[in-house]
């Protein structure tokens, strides 16, 4: 295994992060939804720059790197809370299409995915299903044409302007993921804000008319596609959470060796070194799985590890987010320094991907199967 | 002053849940509910409601517009309250300013401040907090220097609470810069439309605005506007009835929010079916109910020893401690049970129709409470400050 970052992969990092550091701050831009960042030069340039088709196939325009890069961009984004269709497009999207069985409409999209000049995302959550993204009691009904859908999708990401869902339903039976424009007739969508200020929407299906052509898989290959579509956005989502913690506590650090009460500074009380501490060793184990989560999804795309590593990263997440904002006092609270935004987004990560129990079943499973 | 008895307090809690029943209008009880802060207007009518019926601060002498109730009928009182849901009103009028005028204001001072302060015509607010007095409040700077008949104040207080909603501000302010810290300090009260007085607002990291940076520049307050001696103020401030610090605890507030979070578990379902049968999530709501059946005990036990002893001393950090610590835990499995449905923003529920946010069991504002919540650890002596009281006060570290 490996777990030093190669010197490419370190490059990357490093353009990541200059780029964020000159075209993206929080502060300035909180009031933008993550659907509205696609529109910003910020995202052109990530696109020219070839990061945000990765991990996408080479022959269709994208990088052909693996999940090692991607967790390197997602850590990245969470540190620098940059709230973007990152995930809902490229990752979620983006792997189901990469792992679906070829088609001229697979090619078409993952081409236009890499070159940043269409955006996708998943549909897959229903009304009582919790955070299981497989289950769907959308069935469609055999007419002439195709078939013809109805039903409701819940907490689909980054909808607004987006040029199509994947969205998963039954036909004849068994699992399908489906591509569908947003203008289609009968489809409607409800955007909304979430806390964190990425963009939400409820999708509802009136008897839309499905032609067969908008098949992108069935059946186990559309299971294959999805579980490794789930994988990867677990696997992101656990480096994205990763990043939080890594930006919430250094801040933090230096608040404490900054902040002076009882004519001391707040880093010389041991109360309060032994919580950082703890709290480092914690994102210590998180960073070790979540690299090594990302090596094994290398060789196995929908490989159990990425699971482990969101059912640590969703506790050690909400711990270490909420001592920031304990450790800063009443500034924590405050939006304008902003240390409370990291919270947040972890916690809804944690309720986009699944909470821990989720994701520490589909572990279970996985690894035993 | 004799206790209830046990028929008298069945009887006792039954006015209140028909008073609150009938009182408190449905939107006002929907906000209270979801854990959501109810606007000035509605708070001042409400506590206008209990004066009218006598119950608008019960802890104060009945001359005052309070009642002759046992140490027993208030807690009853109050805790009834919350459970039945009525709108919890700040503190700053009748718990914090009330007994400090009471115990060290002139009978002027008292004939001019009590009634309003009842009734809500004045809407106070605390300053003591400063940029860099916080934990360690006696490090305060703002100055107030004596010219006459006034105090020229200059300075500022910050993470002042509904400072925006005020009329008036009771604060401590340095009368005293060579005295060593706790006493040079006195305590004011300050006209929040004198001239050099503004209010910047601070928004919570989720957006709420509660929460005010108060700036003061060349205030003039008259020295008849001083409560007790010059640089006496550290004691004064003090004066927080022994009973108030049973209330840190938050008991009543958790339980309430236990049946939500019961009711949730009910009527949200995945795809195993209905949440309360999941057996980890009983075990999770069981741990936090075990939790809250403590709480109440404790605070009970607090009661006891007030009865007895006349103080609960520095049990008040325990219950503090664990009080805040239970209330986090209940919200944090709300949100958890609400799982989805937690998503989205505040606004969001205001503009989008209910049934398009999938919300089957009124998950609404889960989130902007789980985070309010926040506040108490840190404010009015954080988690950490009550530690340190425990192992230094209590365990003899
Ligand atoms: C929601 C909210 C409402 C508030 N309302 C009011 C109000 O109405 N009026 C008012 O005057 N003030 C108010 N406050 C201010 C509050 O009292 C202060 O925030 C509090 O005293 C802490 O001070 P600080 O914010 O400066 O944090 P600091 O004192 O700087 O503390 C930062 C961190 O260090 C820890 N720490 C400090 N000293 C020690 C130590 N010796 N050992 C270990 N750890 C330590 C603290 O616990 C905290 O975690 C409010 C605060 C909040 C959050």
């Amino acid at each position: 295994m490996e777990f030093m970052l190669t010197e490419e992969q370190q490059l990357i990092e490093d353009t990541v992060a200059r780029l964020l550091e000159k075209q993206w701050d929080p502060r300035r831009d909180q009031a933008l939804l993550s659907a509205d960042v696609a529109r910003l030069p910020l995202w052109h340039e990530l696109a020219e720059l070839g990061l945000l088709g990765i991990a996408l196939p080479e022959e269709h325009g994208g990088g052909g790197m693996g999940p090692v890069e991607l967790t390197v961009l997602c850590r990245r984004f969470g540190r620098d809370q940059l709230r973007s269709p990152f995930l809902s497009s490229l990752i979620l999207a983006g792997t189901a299409l990469t792992c679906s069985p070829l088609s001229a409409l697979r090619d078409q999209w993952l081409r236009r995915l890499a070159t940043g000049d269409a955006a996708l995302t998943l549909a897959t959550l229903e009304d009582g299903a919790g955070y299981d993204h497989h289950h769907t009691a959308i069935e469609g009904q055999r007419c002439q044409q195709g078939y013809v859908l109805s039903g409701r999708k819940r907490a689909v990401m980054d909808a607004t302007g987006v040029d199509a869902f994947i969205v998963s339903c039954r036909l004849n039976g068994e699992l399908a993921l489906v591509l569908l424009a947003p203008e289609t007739e009968g489809m409607a969508v409800a955007s909304y804000a979430a806390f964190d200020g990425s963009s939400l929407a409820t999708l509802t299906f009136n008897d839309v008319l499905l032609p067969e052509e908008a098949v992108l898989a069935r059946g186990a290959e559309a299971r294959a596609a999805l579980d490794a579509a789930l994988a990867h956005g677990a696997l992101a989502a656990a480096a994205e959470t990763l990043g939080a913690c890594e930006g919430a506590l250094e801040r933090t650090l230096d608040y404490l060796r900054l902040r002076e009460q009882f004519g001391t500074k707040l880093a010389r009380f041991q109360a309060l070194q032994h919580r950082a501490s703890d709290l480092h060793a914690d994102l210590e184990m998180l960073r070790s799985l979540v690299s090594g989560a990302a090596q094994s999804l290398t060789h196995e795309p929908a490989h159990a590890d990425a699971f482990a590593a969101m059912a640590l990263a969703v506790p050690v997440g909400d711990r270490v987010c909420r001592e920031a904002i304990q450790m800063h006092g009443g500034i924590g609270m405050t939006l304008e320094l902003g240390i409370g935004r990291y919270l947040l987004r972890v916690n809804a990560l944690s309720r986009l991907l699944g909470d821990a129990t989720h994701n520490g079943r589909l572990y279970l499973e996985r690894m035993e199967a | 002053m004799t206790d209830l008895s046990r028929s008298e307090e069945i009887r006792f809690r039954q006015e209140i849940r028909e008073f609150v029943a009938s009182e408190v209008p449905e939107s006002i009880r929907l906000k209270v509910a979801q854990g959501r802060d109810v606007s000035r207007d509605e708070t001042i009518a409400w506590q206008r409601k209990l004066v009218a019926q006598g119950w608008g601060a019960v802890h104060w002498p009945k001359h005052w517009g309070g009642t002759d109730w046992s140490l027993q009928k208030r807690f009853v009182f109050e805790e009834e309250m919350a459970l039945a849901g009525a709108p919890s009103i700040p503190p700053f009028n009748t718990r914090m300013l009330g007994p400090i005028l009471l115990e060290y204001g002139t009978e002027e001072q008292k004939e001019r401040f009590l009634p309003g302060a009842l009734n809500m015509d004045q809407w106070w607010c605390q300053g003591y907090s400063e940029p860099s007095a916080g934990s360690d409040l006696a490090a305060l700077r703002t100055r107030a220097v004596r010219e006459g008949d006034y105090y020229r104040v200059n300075g500022g207080k910050i993470w002042t609470s509904y400072a925006h909603y005020a009329d008036w501000m009771f604060c401590l302010v340095r009368t005293d810069p060579e005295a060593k810290k706790q006493k040079g300090i006195s305590f004011l009260l300050l006209d929040m439309c004198d001239e050099g007085v503004s209010v910047e607002p601070i928004h919570h990291f989720y957006g709420a605005h509660i929460l005010n940076q108060v700036l003061l520049e060349d205030v003039k307050v008259p020295v008849s506007q001083r409560i007790g001696e010059e640089n006496t103020g550290w004691t004064t401030a003090k004066a927080l009835l022994e009973h108030e610090r049973l209330a840190t605890s938050r008991h009543a507030e958790a339980r309430r929010k236990l049946g939500r979070l019961l009711a949730l578990a009910k009527a949200n379902q995945d795809a195993s079916g209905a949440l309360h049968q999941r057996a980890d999530l009983k075990a999770r709501i069981a741990e936090v109910a075990v939790q809250v059946k403590a709480l109440e005990f404790a605070t009970r036990r607090g009661l006891e020893m007030l009865i007895r002893d006349g103080r609960i001393g520095v049990f008040a950090s325990s219950l503090n401690l664990k009080g805040v610590a239970i209330n986090q835990a209940v919200d944090e499995a709300i949100m958890d049970i609400a799982g989805v449905d937690a998503l989205a923003a505040d606004a969001a529920y205001d503009g989008l129709p209910r049934d398009l946010l999938n919300d089957g069991g009124d998950a609404r504002y889960v989130a902007e409470s789980r985070y309010y919540l926040r506040g108490p650890a840190i404010a009015a002596g954080s988690n950490e400050v009550q530690r340190n009281i425990i192992a230094k006060h209590v365990l003899d570290l």
